[in-house]
């Protein structure tokens, strides 16, 4: 990535904004029509991956925090463990990993083929701008869609985890529940709220960046595909860490009085 | 009434996709005029185009649009258009490639695009929406049932049409037509070429067209620009340049209209066949 990739989607950032405010985009019905389309697309029809994907974690994270635990005597302590691995870190993490292999590679290859094929020429042309019309519902409908599924992932993983763990420690579901909900903080809302929503909106701003940015030949179709994928996954993980270390040096800080984790 | 130049070019360097340079010293188009943009340098027609519709800046030079300066393009924005709205609702484009929104059938993708012209703000408008795209695909000869299709299940004369109803569906005043009979079988060219001419005629809308075909400008313009070899080669009445190139042009005409006598013999001994 050199300097001038970032001044090109600094200006790129701006002109969807400036692009969203000319248009009045919210008030447009079409809009509306291919956020709900993206929303489909990306959220829909990802659920059941997401879902299997929530399986399988929340079964591991019981198994590992079960054994973990019980050696030390605190098998009591899952609902702070769920907590903390899955609504905190997992679930915002593997939910946009996998959106970025699923729907990210699909956003960018079909951007870069609309331009190969003239599309977006044409709506140049007829006055309308690519990035109200494919960008921003493109995005929205994107971020929104890894929030909901990281909501879905939450739950999938927290009840696998709790009917696994059955068979290693007996808890009533009231206590679980009781646990998570004591557990869960103002701000562990939060990180899960922008980790979820921030990776969304980042990884689909770049896939449409990306898509739009090839100069419009076929070949660079599986290119920008492929770019897009690799710029996700750096950008996915370095968010996820910034949002950790802001919680955990910041915030668990400030809250603990200055005592650190 | 011709007042004064819809398209004002001063010195421009065009950007062209090769390495050759294409220059023009001066072009004024006047408001109502008919001009092919015509010749061999398919490239210098392309730059051409794209810079008279506002989807490229030139490399130098100064251009005015209807008295609106085209400003140099943002290497680092290409996203914003050129030309700004008001002027954009004037123009119908037709491009070269008849690009049409593939994801989308045609009556989604003209409604769609009427609504953002226009808005649909009011009931008119919204009705607009509906109603326009099919009244112009009516006027084209356009069978209701091809606009629920989508692009690629369009045969090349269908897809061609389409790319007229956008250019058509704003009632644009200034049309531009960018290769138009390119690839369509005869029986296909003779159709668009009796639309269109139907389509302009009596008008005083502006048109812009550019073509390899001396046929189609011969029926649609008046005026020709004519390019070859990376050359201006004339611009004027296109009886001048019968005059001056009578015997050159009538080459041309020959060899289009054998080329078209030859596939019409194919398409017959293949049907014989």
């Amino acid at each position: 990535m050199t300097p001038s990739f970032f001044a090109f989607f600094n200006s790129y950032f701006w002109e969807i904004i400036r692009a969203s405010k000319a248009d009045k985009i919210f008030q447009r019905r079409d809009i509306r029509t291919v956020i709900i389309r993206q929303l489909k697309f990306t959220g829909a029809q990802s659920y059941r991956l997401v879902g299997i994907a929530a399986l399988f974690v929340g079964v591991m994270t019981v198994a590992q925090g079960t054994a973990q635990l019980t050696r030390f005597g605190g098998g009591n302590a899952l609902g702070p463990i769920l907590v903390g691995a899955i609504i905190r870190e997992l679930a915002p993490l593997l939910t946009t990993l996998i959106i970025v292999s699923r729907s990210v590679s699909a956003v960018a290859s079909e951007l870069s083929s609309m331009k190969a094929n003239g599309e977006i020429e044409l709506l140049h042309s007829v006055g309308v701008s690519p990035l109200s019309y494919l960008v921003v519902p493109r995005v929205l409908g994107g971020a929104f869609s890894v929030f909901l599924l990281s909501i879905h992932f939450v739950a999938v993983a927290l009840i696998s985890g709790y009917l696994f763990g059955q068979f290693f420690v007996k808890m009533p579901l009231s206590k679980f529940v009781l646990d998570i909900l004591h557990t869960l903080s103002m701000a562990d809302v939060g990180v899960f709220v922008v980790k979820s929503l921030g990776a969304g909106f980042g990884i689909f701003l770049l896939a449409t960046f990306v898509g739009l940015r090839t100069s419009g030949k076929s070949y660079e179709v599986p290119q920008a595909t492929t770019q897009a994928v690799v710029y996700a996954f750096l950008v996915t993980f370095a968010f996820q860490l910034a949002t950790s270390i802001f919680y955990y040096f910041v915030i668990m800080d400030f809250s603990m009085g200055g005592m650190g984790i | 009434m011709i007042t004064k130049a819809l398209w004002d070019l001063n010195f421009v360097q065009l950007r062209a996709r090769d390495s050759e340079y294409r220059f023009l010293s001066e072009l004024q188009i006047s408001r109502g005029e008919k001009v092919a943009i015509v010749g061999n340098d398919a490239e210098y027609r392309r730059s051409l185009m794209r810079l008279l519709s506002g989807l490229e800046s030139p490399a130098s030079g100064e251009v005015y649009i209807d008295s609106h300066k085209i400003p140099s393009r943002d290497e680092r924005n290409p996203w914003r258009d050129l030309f700004p709205p008001s002027l954009r609702r004037k123009i119908g484009i037709s491009l070269q490639g008849d690009a049409l929104i593939s994801n989308v059938s045609l009556e989604e993708c003209f409604e769609t695009l009427f609504r953002f012209k226009y808005g649909d703000h009011n009931e008119g408008l919204k009705q607009g929406a509906i109603r326009v795209p099919k009244e112009v695909a009516t006027k084209l000869g356009m069978p209701l049932e091809s606009l629920k299709k989508r692009p690629a299940e369009l045969n090349p004369l269908e897809r061609r049409l389409a790319s007229l109803c956008l250019a058509f569906l704003t009632k644009p005043s200034i049309l531009m037509l960018d290769d138009p009979s390119y690839a369509l079988d005869d029986e296909a060219w003779s159709y668009l070429e009796a639309t269109i001419s139907s389509l302009i005629a009596g008008t005083q809308k502006t048109l812009i067209l550019s073509t390899a075909d001396w046929i189609l400008a011969d029926a649609l313009c008046d005026r020709w620009i004519v390019f070859e070899n990376t050359k201006l080669v004339f611009d004027g009445d296109k009886k001048a340049y019968r005059k001056t190139f009578g015997e050159k042009l009538t080459q041309q005409l020959k060899t289009e209209r054998w080329k078209k006598i030859r596939s019409a013999i194919h398409e017959l001994e293949i049907d014989a066949a």
